[in-house]
Formats: structure tokens, sequence, C-alpha cells
């Protein structure tokens, strides 16, 4: 049958080889893992540069050991989790008030525009002098990272309501409360889910930078120490467990987010 | 019709910068009546409506409705507007359970009614859906049932059967004219289609190009309770040759004034 159709209006195959596009996604990560593992038992030394093969069981070594996952994974859990909350609220918060006064609104935006141009983690020591080492600081830096991100979404999805909406809202006289609970929220939850997702994002960022940098636990520290102290497959391990748990984290939070999200039902 | 005048405005204008949109315009309708507007796209039916809705504000000229200058929307009047608003996250079911919600009825009572509401506009196999699964002339019927169901004592439509067939524009026809004789309610209508106009009016208001006035008025020698069956009858088909011959001339102009 499809042999006479001219060529132009044949579907597209939707195999390569044989194979969906979702088995290449795995292919592609298997070869890329696989090169690094042979480059690292051929052309590099193994002290630089860690085949993944010895990254995995070292990652789960260290998951073993006693006190690895209550004392540096499960705190940088924590604070990632208090600093999305924060950006969340205070993001959404800000937002509202913003949409609800445009003279507030027109005062800010200029900051919101220039806000991303400014490296944030410049005013880490600040924080630090003010407010000691530990979780504090490192949460409210975090969530000022992400916070913006949020804000910025969040008006978007408040501006989004059609006119036609609107009016219907004023024919009916519905108050200030009924409207936000049952217009605004709505209209704008799409945009706020994926300013949450972008939040959650930079919120694990700035948990990890700033635990780089100067806290005294967290998994941002056990890299930062591990590269201080030259213990090269503590280090492959630590960046290893780091990607999979924002990775695993990501498509925790996206998946209960997509559930908010109307346009995708 | 000498009924309660439920509708009174008097010598309205508008006007959106340098646009002259309406007016002055002056018109009336009684409880119980069913008053429809035709004229060139433009002319100001939209602005009107909405001036008669509360949501927009005269320049000039005074509005009353059951007797009582209007300040703002009233609960008791129900609009249909010209773009069918829907609530894209709500399902068909709630979106026309939002006029009641908005008035506090509690959410089993105002789902029944709803579903009531959509047996009448004959969606109630839709109503788990939500409104991006209905075609465009759907969503309209979704809501006129919204507005039905509040059971409103004045019904403004704009254009609500705009993106109807031919066959559900007179069946919807005549499950409005059954909806308004049971509720009483005086009833003002936009509509491009004069066949429409005569089938559910008693008073047809003919208006100009923009800026929009009332350039004619036609009572409809039709009887009532009436049902879409009257359309064939030879006094509706004068009726509508008469109307017709009256909007050429306003089209014309606007069609001259718009190019
Ligand atoms: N919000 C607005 N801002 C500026 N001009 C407006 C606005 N609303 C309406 N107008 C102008 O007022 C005039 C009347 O508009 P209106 O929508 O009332 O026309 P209409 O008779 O309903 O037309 P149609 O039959 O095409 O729906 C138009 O010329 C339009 O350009
Ligand atoms: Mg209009």
């Amino acid at each position: 049958m499809t042999a006479a159709l001219p060529r132009y209006a044949r579907p597209r195959p939707d195999r390569l080889l044989g194979l969906t596009p979702a088995v290449w996604t795995g292919v592609l990560a298997v070869l890329a893992l696989a090169a690094l593992e042979v480059l690292a038992r051929t052309v590099v030394d193994p002290i630089d540069l860690v085949p993944p093969t010895t990254m995995v069981v070292r990652t789960a070594e260290l998951l073993g050991t006693a006190g690895f996952v209550t004392g540096q994974v499960l705190p940088s859990l924590g604070l990632i989790a208090a600093a999305f909350a924060l950006a969340g609220v205070a993001g959404v918060g800000l937002a509202y008030t913003m949409w609800r006064s445009p003279w507030w609104r027109l005062a800010l935006q200029p900051y919101l525009n220039v806000y991303y141009a400014i490296p944030i983690f410049a005013v880490y020591p600040i924080l630090v002098v003010l407010l000691g080492t530990g979780g504090v600081p490192i949460v409210l830096l975090s969530a000022a990272f992400g916070a913006v991100v949020v804000v910025t979404n969040s008006l978007l999805g408040f501006d989004s309501v059609p006119e036609p909406v609107r009016k219907l809202a004023r024919s009916r006289n519905l108050g200030t409360r009924r409207y936000l609970t049952a217009i605004l929220l709505p209209a704008a939850l799409p945009d706020i889910a994926s300013g949450l997702r972008l939040g959650l994002v930079y919120a694990t960022i700035g948990v990890l930078a700033t635990e780089f940098i100067l806290s005294t636990r967290g998994l941002g520290h056990e890299i930062a120490d591990a590269y201080h102290t030259f213990r090269t497959a503590d280090m492959y391990a630590g960046i290893l467990l780091i990607c999979l748990l924002a990775l695993a984290l990501n498509i925790a939070v996206g998946a209960v987010l997509d559930r908010l999200d109307w346009r995708r039902r | 019709m000498s009924a309660q005048p439920l509708i009174r405005s008097h010598d309205v204008t508008r006007r959106f910068g340098a646009v002259e949109a309406l007016g002055p315009l002056s018109l009336h309708g009684a409880r119980g009546e069913f008053v429809s507007i035709v004229g060139p796209s433009g002319c100001g039916k939209s602005t009107m409506l909405e001036i008669v809705g509360g949501l927009q504000r005269p320049d000039s000229g005074s509005v009353f409705v059951a007797g009582v200058p209007l300040e703002g929307p009233r609960d008791e009047t129900a609009i249909v507007f010209q773009d069918s608003a829907t609530l894209p996250w709500r399902t068909v079911l709630d979106n026309v359970a939002f006029s009641l919600e908005a008035r506090g009825v509690a959410r089993d009572e105002r789902r029944d009614i709803a579903r009531r509401g959509l047996e009448t506009v004959g969606l109630a196999a839709f109503a788990a859906h939500y409104p991006a699964q209905l075609s465009g002339g759907m969503r309209q019927r979704v809501a006129l049932a919204r507005a039905l169901v509040t059971e409103p004592d004045l019904i403004l439509a704009d254009e609500p059967f705009g993106a109807l067939d031919e066959q559900t524009r007179l069946l919807m026809s005549d499950e409005l004219l059954a909806v308004v004789d049971r509720l009483g309610c005086g009833v003002l209508f936009i509509t491009h289609s004069i066949q429409e106009a005569v089938l559910l009016s008693d008073r047809i208001l003919v208006m100009s190009a923009r800026p929009g006035r009332i350039v004619d008025e036609i009572t409809v020698p039709l009887e009532r309770p009436r049902t879409s069956e009257v359309l064939s009858s030879t006094a509706a088909a004068e009726c509508v040759s008469r109307i017709w011959a009256l909007i050429r001339r306003e089209a014309q102009v606007a069609m001259q004034g718009a190019s």
C-alpha cells in the first residue's frame, strides 16, 4: 500500500534502525558512559578521570557508610526543600501584590529585569557575617535565588485571564476573594507551575553551590572536601549522586506540578 | 404591551477616544418582552448591551433597570457574551454551575441545577468534558445554559447563536422561547440574523451605522407562544423582507464608512 503513495505523502518513519526515540535516548546515555569508561581506562589517568563503573561502586559504598545519608544527604535535601518552599510562597505572594497594585509593579519591574545579572552568591559572606554559618543563610540565599523566576512566571499567569472571562466575573459581582480562588489562581496555575519547576532548579543549585563554598556539611561540602583532599573517587561519586538526586527530585516535583496544569488535560 | 418597564435608557452615548461608538440612543423593554437589536457590524450593539449590563458606564444619558438607576452589574441580570466566556480549567458542568456558585448556592444543589440546564441546551452527555474538547457552537450553548440556570429577570444576549448551524440555531431558539416564557423575564438580544430576530422577538430595533442610534422599530405581528414553525408563515416572511429593506441601507452606509 505505502509503495503506491508518493514519497512526500508517506508517513515519516518513527523508528531509526528499528528503535523508537525513547530507546535511542537510553542508547545515547549508555554510549556516552561507555566512551567515558574507555577513555578513563586507556588515555586519561584514572586518578584524574574515574571510570563510571568505579563511580557507581563508590557511590553505593558511600551511601552504605554509617552517617552519610543522615549526615550529608538528608540535610542537603532538607535545605533544598526549605529554600524551594520559601521561594514558592514568597514568589507567588510578591507577584500577587504586584498584580494588585500597578504602581508597585512599575516600581519593582526594573529590579526584576536586572536581578539575574547580579551574581547573588557574592553576597553570601555578608549573610554569614549577619547570620552565621549553618542552614539559615543557605536557605535565604537559595530562596532569593529561586524566588524571582517564580515571580515573573506567576505575573505571566495572573495576566493571562482572558478579557471575556474578566467580564463574566465582573457581571457576577465576584468579590476580591472569590475572584482570587475561582478565577485568578486557577487561570494562573499552569504558569505558576512552570515557575515553580524553575524555582526548584534554582533552589537546588543555590543550596549545593553555597554548601560548596562555605558550609561545613552537606553534599556540596562533601564534594569540595574530597576535591581539596585529593579523594578523586569520592569527588566523582558525590557529583554522580547530586546529578541523580537532582534528576529524581525534578521528575517527582514535575509530576506533581503537571497535575495542576489544566492545559495538559 | 402595558407591562411594567424593565429597561429604560435615555440618550445614552459612549465614545472610545476619538471614536464615537454609540448614540444618543434611547430604548425600553418590559418584563416578559423579547427585544432584538439588529444593525451593521461595529455600530455599537455590544457596547450598548454592556452598558445595560452595568459593565460599562455611558458618557452621558441614563439607564434604569427595574426602576432603579443602574450602578453596576445586577445579580438578576444574566449576560451571554459574544465570545462565549468559558472557564477552560473547569468541566462543562462546573462552568454552568459557576453563576450559581458566585451566588453562594451549595455544591450539590448547583450541580443538580446545572445538569438540568445542560439538558435544556442538549449537552447533558458532555457534563464531564472540558471546554477545549467542545466545538465553538457547543461552548456558546454552555454559556447560554450558565445564563439560564440563575433564573434571571433580564437576559442580555450578544449573538449567542452566532456559531451554530441553521438547524441547531432553530432548535436552540425553540428552547430559549420556552425558557423565557417559563421565567417571564425580559430579553435584549443581539443578532445578525433577521429571521432569528423575527422568530424570537416581540419588537425589533434597527440600529444605524456607527455611532449607533435606533433608526427603526418593528413590532412583530406573530402570535405567542411560538415555535420555529412560524417562520414558514407568510406573515413572518413579509416581516423579514421589510426589515431587510431597512437594514440594507444602513449596511451599505457602514461598509462605505469603513473603507
Ligand atoms: N474597548 C474598546 N476600545 C476602543 N474602541 C472600542 C472598544 N469597544 C468597542 N469599540 C469601538 O466601538 C464601536 C462599536 O463596537 P461594538 O463592539 O459595540 O460593535 P458591535 O455593533 O457589537 O459590532 P459587531 O456586530 O461586529 O459585534 C466599534 O467601532 C469599536 O471599534
Ligand atoms: Mg458585538
